[in-house]
């Protein structure tokens, strides 16, 4: 059986978006699938809609001062930023953001400013499909960055090795491809760089802290940032290590032939992130007419499963609420547990999560207006169109269908309840 | 990182409906959590106390500073640490002993070490660490050093020793702990203790609501990370409703006031031992609990940081000392810290980068009070660490030997435990 434009439309808004609001399937299923592809790999060549910032109008504190309410700004921002991702027009490209921000974790709780967390996130939106070496550039040096992970207390005097261990075992090369001594030569040469003061969404070199004699890294010589990054980026682990963490989020595989293939590709490309995007979606729908062990369901993170539920039912939480169930749930957007980023994977069917992904449901079902066709669905009865405005256009499993009967006899304005325990079902949990 | 089988929950009788579907899910599923809570709270009213042994492990997450936590008293100490080192006269003495005072912030500790309820192992870690927080975590979380584990150790305990699958025998707090992972066991995450129940938009019955949710759990369809989703769904509404009956968010008792040294910051620690302590005093048969705790990893700014961090640590474990003295269930419960390994022994300005081998606290009734291990700064390891003389194994054997083992089964071997245990 060969999949359906619309199973494989639907497949990439649950992989590499936040879903669909109702209608938008029927209209990218006239356009075709390779055209889908097109506009969500490459949105400017493609006719999508225009860049939207999601944090536009918001005001940041620029320094820490005494009385700096970071929290508020804080929740404003990352509820900004959930908006943004549950009504995007360039699904992909939000989606990358979200990706990069969790390669490159950073957390505002140390951080302390939002406004440095929208900067690094606005470099994830603006440079997050071009090539990695300036991403990896622009991260090295951001000031979120320089804060998150030390870089700013990293000398000539008092070198600084955290930034410079986690580069190449988080960010580019994976453990095991570099020594102890790659370590403290890739922190001496990245030693000097500050937060311009002032205006700290900049940052500055400072050549009198900055320790300038070259270090051997992995075989080169380096001395700057520009070095540094070109010798991560010359490293035949770094393609492979970038190109298994696109497999990993998009496929929920990790086939070692798969992953040197498109590590080929994306180190042919020039590490073009758009060509290795491109190669491992194309890679997810072949497989999609292939033997279900090739294509394992993915667990979907707290915060873009939500971003999804709102943007079909048009439903909403508000702040505190998406605040208070976000963090049960155990994914506060800017805020991730360490440099790792979140677990994921089946420490998203905790019980802690599981709760409060129930809990959001509810919230986001009672707020589901009358008029939107998904409550109307559930209201109804009507199990496949339901499913299908949920984004899963092959219908429910047997299990929740029966769920969804039950649940249409809990009383209250109709199709809510049903509507709450689709959204917290196990078909939406995974993608 | 992605088996399922961690999330094979399917023991469980109530849960077994989802399996088989042939039960009347939603009213089976009521039924059997009545009767779990019933006999609950039967075994409260009945004054029966519990008797078997808990084991609470807190994790510092992030790698905590074993040099600046128990703290030599040599002067090699303060050549390395120039700015960090603490002044000997600033820290807190423990009676009868010379060689080593614990920091200012752990003042609260210094009762529990006169009652002689206070060990400390020292240099603890795994030869081979290659100071990646991430495999140092593998290592310590599977008790498999070098080489891949579905299971954690505290997982492993569970399938060795379990009669059914409860997931309250195991409670995780502040998120998940991969040392929980089991073959069969489930176990409980809690982040959020308050919001730790299934609310109902308005109008809706919140009892059929619940009932129709975990009727999504029955029968599994397919495999994988979508059938470990209906298990999941199961396991959740199960314990929601138990764990609400058990009131997880009453304060801990405060220590007294001479105990703490100047300001007391309340953290992950003592949020996680307050929901500790309360599980153990509901008495719902928990044997396991893990604190999740962070920000450890203090690379800058240290002085201030670990400041509250142990403040934390040190007030948070004196006032779970109380809690369950106070319950009548101190002489059941042992606690252990964990962290993925100590600090660089030289400091490098205002912080201290990865090192290799930690210092950890064993604390309880059950403890001799008695420091084990040297971390010899004259000889450090050559990437300038407190090398690891003592194998996590052994830190590991001594908490499951508190839990009546089997030892050898979950660690491959038996390890020493250094007479920490009375």
């Amino acid at each position: 059986m060969t999949t359906s434009d619309r199973s494989a439309i639907a497949w990439l808004h649950r992989r590499v978006g936040f879903g669909l609001a109702p209608g938008e399937l029927d209209r990218l299923e006239e356009l075709g699938v390779d055209a889908v592809v097109d506009r969500l790999v490459d949105p400017d060549r493609h006719g999508a809609a225009p860049r939207r910032d999601p944090w536009q109008g918001l005001r940041f504190s620029q320094v820490p001062t005494q009385g700096t309410n970071y929290r508020a700004e804080s929740v404003a921002a990352i509820g900004a930023w959930m908006d943004h991702l549950s009504s995007t027009g360039r699904p992909t490209e939000s989606w990358l953001t979200w990706f990069w921000h969790n390669h490159f974790p950073t957390a505002v709780a140390k951080v302390r400013l939002a406004g440095l967390m929208v900067t690094q996130l606005r470099l994830f939106q603006r440079a997050g499909s071009g090539s990695f070496a300036a991403l990896l550039r622009g991260v090295t040096v951001d000031p979120a960055m320089l804060v998150w992970l030390d870089g700013r207390e990293n000398t000539k005097a008092t070198p600084n090795e955290n930034y410079g261990r986690e580069v190449m075992e988080l960010f580019a090369l994976g453990v095991g491809h570099y020594t102890e001594a790659d370590v403290k030569a890739c922190a001496a040469a990245l030693s000097g760089w500050k937060l311009a003061p002032g205006a700290t969404t900049a940052s500055r070199f400072v050549p009198a802290q900055h320790d300038a004699r070259p270090q051997r890294l992995l075989g080169r010589t380096v001395t700057d940032v520009d070095s540094v990054v070109a010798t991560l980026v010359a490293q035949p682990a770094c393609p492979v290590h970038i190109a298994g963490a696109f497999q990993d989020a998009i496929l929920g595989t990790a086939d070692a032939g798969l992953t040197a293939d498109l590590a080929r590709r994306f180190r042919a490309s020039n590490l073009s992130v758009r060509t290795l995007l491109r190669a491992t979606i194309e890679a997810g729908l072949a497989r999609l007419d292939g033997p279900p062990s090739a294509r394992p369901d993915v667990v979907v993170a707290p915060a873009p499963w939500l971003a999804a539920a709102r943007r079909a039912t048009g439903g909403t939480v508000s702040r505190q609420d998406g605040a208070r169930h976000l963090l049960a749930a155990g994914q506060i957007p800017m805020n991730p547990p360490n440099v790792g980023g979140w677990p994921g994977g089946p420490a998203w069917l905790s019980t802690s999560t599981t709760v409060a992904r129930a809990n959001l449901a509810a919230a986001i079902a009672a707020t589901t207006k009358d008029s939107s066709p998904v409550l109307r669905a559930a209201a109804s009865g009507d199990d496949a169109r339901l499913a299908d405005l949920l984004c899963r256009p092959e219908g429910f499993g047997r299990a929740t269908r029966n769920a969804l009967a039950d649940a249409r006899r809990a009383g209250g304005r109709p199709g809510v309840a049903a509507l709450a325990v689709a959204l917290a079902s196990p078909d939406l949990t995974v993608a | 990182m992605t088996d399922e089988r961690d999330l094979d929950l399917s023991r469980r009788s109530f849960v077994g409906l989802a399996a088989g579907g042939a039960l009347a899910g939603a009213a089976a599923w009521a039924g059997l959590v009545e009767s779990a809570v019933a006999a609950g709270a039967e075994a409260t009213a009945a004054g029966k106390v519990a008797t078997d042994r808990v084991l609470v492990v807190v994790q510092e997450g992030g790698g905590n500073d074993g040099l600046n936590t128990v703290v030599p008293i040599t002067g090699r100490y303060h050549d390395l640490r120039p700015t960090l080192g603490l002044a000997d006269s600033s820290l807190v003495r423990l009676t009868g002993e010379t060689g080593y005072g614990l920091h200012p912030s752990l003042k609260p500790l210094a009762a529990l070490w006169g009652a002689k309820q206070l060990s400390i192992v020292q240099g603890v870690g795994y030869p081979d660490n290659s100071r990646s927080h991430f495999q140092a975590l593998d290592s310590w979380w599977s008790a498999t050093p070098g080489r891949a584990a579905t299971t954690g150790w505290l997982g492993r305990w569970l399938d060795a020793t379990s009669t059914g699958a409860d997931p309250l025998r195991a409670v995780s707090i502040g998120g998940g702990n991969p040392a929980l992972r089991a073959a069969r066991s489930p176990s409980t995450a809690i982040v959020d203790p308050a919001g730790f129940s299934l609310a109902a938009p308005p109008g809706v019955s919140a009892a059929k609501l619940a009932a129709a949710l975990v009727r999504c759990a029955s029968p599994v369809e397919g495999g994988g990370m979508r059938a470990a989703a209906q298990r999941a769904i199961a396991t959740a509404s199960d314990v929601a409703e138990r764990v609400a009956a058990a009131d997880l968010d009453r304060a801990l008792p405060a220590v007294p006031a001479d105990a703490g040294s100047g300001e007391y910051v309340a953290g992950d620690v003592t949020a996680g031992l307050q929901v500790a302590a309360n599980l153990i005093a509901a008495n719902l048969g928990t044997r396991v609990i893990v604190v999740n705790a962070g920000g450890f990893d203090t690379h800058a700014n240290q002085a201030t940081t670990h400041r509250a961090l142990l403040a934390d640590l040190g007030g948070g474990i004196a006032r779970f000392q109380q809690a369950v003295a106070k319950s009548g269930q101190a002489a059941r419960v042992l606690l252990v810290t964990t962290s993925e390994f100590g600090r660089r022994a030289r400091e490098n300005g205002s912080g201290t980068d990865h090192g290799n081998g930690g210092t950890h606290l064993v604390v309880g009734p059950g403890v001799k009070g008695s420091i084990v291990g040297t971390p010899n700064l004259a000889k450090l390891d050559p990437q300038g660490d407190v090398a690891a003389s003592i194998d996590v194994r052994s830190l590991y054997a001594i908490a499951l030997s508190w839990l009546g083992g089997p030892v050898d089964e979950v660690l491959g071997r038996s390890w020493d435990t250094y007479g920490v245990l009375r």
